[in-house]
Formats: C-alpha cells, structure tokens, sequence
C-alpha cells in the first residue's frame, strides 16, 4: 500500500483589466493511485510582483498577458488608489 | 396448435429470422415468459419495470416507497456508489435539464449554470468553491508566524474569506498590508471587512478597519492612533513580536 501526495495545477485564471493571474493549487493524496482526497489552496500574483518562484506554466501565463502597457496602467492604478485614501 | 418451437441451429449466419404464420410477423408468448431482459419478473435488475409502471434504472424499485417512479442510482443497490451522467437534449433548450412541479419550473441546469429563481443569466449559480489560502504580511519576507491560516468559500462571484496571523517573531514588514487573499476583488467600490480581534499591535489604535481595492488581493488596514489622523497607516501595525489578528471579509470576484 503507497500513500502519496502531488499537487497539481487546476486552474489559471486572468482575471480584470490588470490582468491578475488566479492560480488555484489542488494537493492530491492516493492510495496505489486511487485518489483517497483532493484539497485546494489559492493565490493570486498581480503584474507588480515577482514571480521566479512560480510555476513554470504560471509564469508562461503572466508573461503572455503581462505586457509593459498593463504594467503601467497597474502601477497607475495602484497610485491612484493610495491617493484616494 | 399448441407445442414448443425450440430453434437449435440457424440454417446459416443470414438466416436468423423468425417468421410467424400471421404474416405480419407478430410473435406472442402465451405462457409463463422468464428472460433475463427487461419486464416486471426479469431475473437481472439492470433496468426493472414492476406492475405499476414503475421503473428502476440500476436500482430494483423500492416497493416500500409507493411514489417512486424513476430511481437512477449509480450502482446495483443503494449501498454502492457511482456515477451518474445526465446529458440534456440537442433539441431546444439544448443541453437544458428541468425540473418541474406541475407546471411550474423548479430549477434547471444549462451551460450557463444551476438556475433557481428564473432562466435568465441572473439567476445562475456558475461556481462554487472552497479552500485555504495564506494570509502573510505583505513585503514582510523575513517575518515568522506562529499561526498562518486562511479559508475561504467561493459561491458564484460572492467570496467569502477568514484568516488569522499570530507573528511569532517580527520581521521587515512595512505596511499594514495582508496579502494572499485567494481571488482578486472585481468590485468598482472595493469591498470592507471585519475583524474580530486584535491584540498586541504596534501603537494601539482607536479603531481599526480594513477594505480590499478594486482589482487587488490583499487588505489594507486603516484607522487613528496618536500618530496617525488619515485613513491609512504609514507604518506596519502588526509586524511586531506576539501580534495576533483574526478577520474576515466578504467581496465579489468575477
């Protein structure tokens, strides 16, 4: 009897006009590779922040949709909210 | 004429008709008929038909439940489990399944979700999710926490999120920031949140509350102390040894 556990990426969502990047993580646990439980763990990464530490596929993502125009508009935005308080 | 038609070889493989006297080719079986097929004594229960009418798909027909017509269960009895696949009809409402009582329309589920309510996009439940995600001082990479927990249910475009920090030991934070919430806020007005306890904060402030921006995913803390007259920290206030926050929020998503 093998118990294991993997995660996996379920989802990658953009998301908005600044293209925010959902990323929902599901953490698998099997038994002999029958699957006994599936939880899910979310985040969300913003064209400000780093993302080196991501998955590959995530930063595939980010970089696509990311562009320098969207980056500017987001910093602008941000700006602007902190403004406003 | 009475007797046994007993059929032990067929002349060939394209010979496999069996033609009636009538001409029409109507085969009626007047005894006793056993069969491992569909009928209301069939020996298999696959698919049961009792006397009433009643069917049973996978399920032999509860005869204790008098208004059952349609059980679909997704084994060969109630204890065993399975699936169920339902497919509604090309026809129009294509791919629709509804239920109805009488008349009346109770629920549906088409491609744009469960509907209750009505048929209009306004009234379909597209999603719904539960999980965790990590609540973390936001630029504060070097401080440890003790308790570092968040959960959250997703229902339609309504999030419903909690959390609770308890720092263990101070670090580099530098704004009274939470970040990692586990959608970003699509609300033109931002969203507010509570919080349901706070203690060993930096500076004691009179109050404290907390909102969420249109397109972000972390929350900022405002508030008044005796340094601070505005809405919004310009310092941490909870990147201090022993700090401890519970909150939560409710804020709609796309």
């Amino acid at each position: 009897m093998a118990i294991t556990k993997e995660t996996q990426i379920a989802k990658i969502e953009v998301v908005g006009e600044y293209k925010a990047v959902q990323i929902a993580t599901d953490t698998v646990i099997k038994e002999d590779g029958v699957e006994l439980s599936r939880s899910r763990h979310r985040k969300v990464v913003h064209p400000h922040q780093d993302i080196t530490g991501e998955d590959a596929e995530v930063q595939a993502v980010c970089n696509a949709v990311w562009t320098q125009a969207v980056k500017d508009a987001w910093t602008a935005f941000q700006a602007a909210q902190a403004q406003g308080l | 004429m009475t007797g046994i038609l007993k059929v032990d070889q067929w002349k060939d493989s394209g010979d496999n008709t069996l033609m009636t006297s009538d001409g029409v080719g109507n085969l009626t079986v007047n005894a006793p008929f056993s069969s491992t097929g569909i009928d209301d004594n069939a020996t298999s229960t696959a698919i049961t038909i009792d006397s009433s009418q009643r069917v049973g798909i996978t399920e032999q027909i509860n005869k204790t439940v008098n208004d059952s017509q349609l059980i679909i269960a997704g084994g060969n009895d109630s204890n065993q489990g399975g699936n169920i696949l339902l497919y509604g009809p090309s026809a129009s409402p294509a791919n629709t399944i509804i239920y109805r009582q009488g008349t009346s329309e109770i629920l549906r589920m088409d491609s744009e979700g469960l509907k209750i309510g009505g048929t209009g996009s306004a009234n379909a439940l597209d999603d719904y999710e539960e999980g965790t995600w990590t609540p973390a001082l936001s630029g504060a990479t070097t401080t440890t926490y003790n308790v570092q927990t968040g959960v959250y249910t997703k229902v339609g475009r309504i999030v419903t999120a909690h959390f609770e920090l308890h720092i263990n030991a101070k670090g580099n934070g530098n704004k009274a920031l939470i970040s990692g919430l586990p959608f970003s806020c699509q609300n033109q007005n931002g969203q507010s949140g509570c919080l349901g306890l706070y203690s060993g904060i930096a500076k004691s402030p009179n109050y404290l509350t907390m909102r969420m921006d249109n397109g972000s995913s972390s929350l900022d803390f405002a508030g008044t102390d005796s340094e601070t007259s505005g809405l919004s920290f310009s310092y941490t206030i909870f990147d201090v040894n022993g700090a401890r926050v519970i909150g939560s929020i409710q804020y709609t998503t796309s």
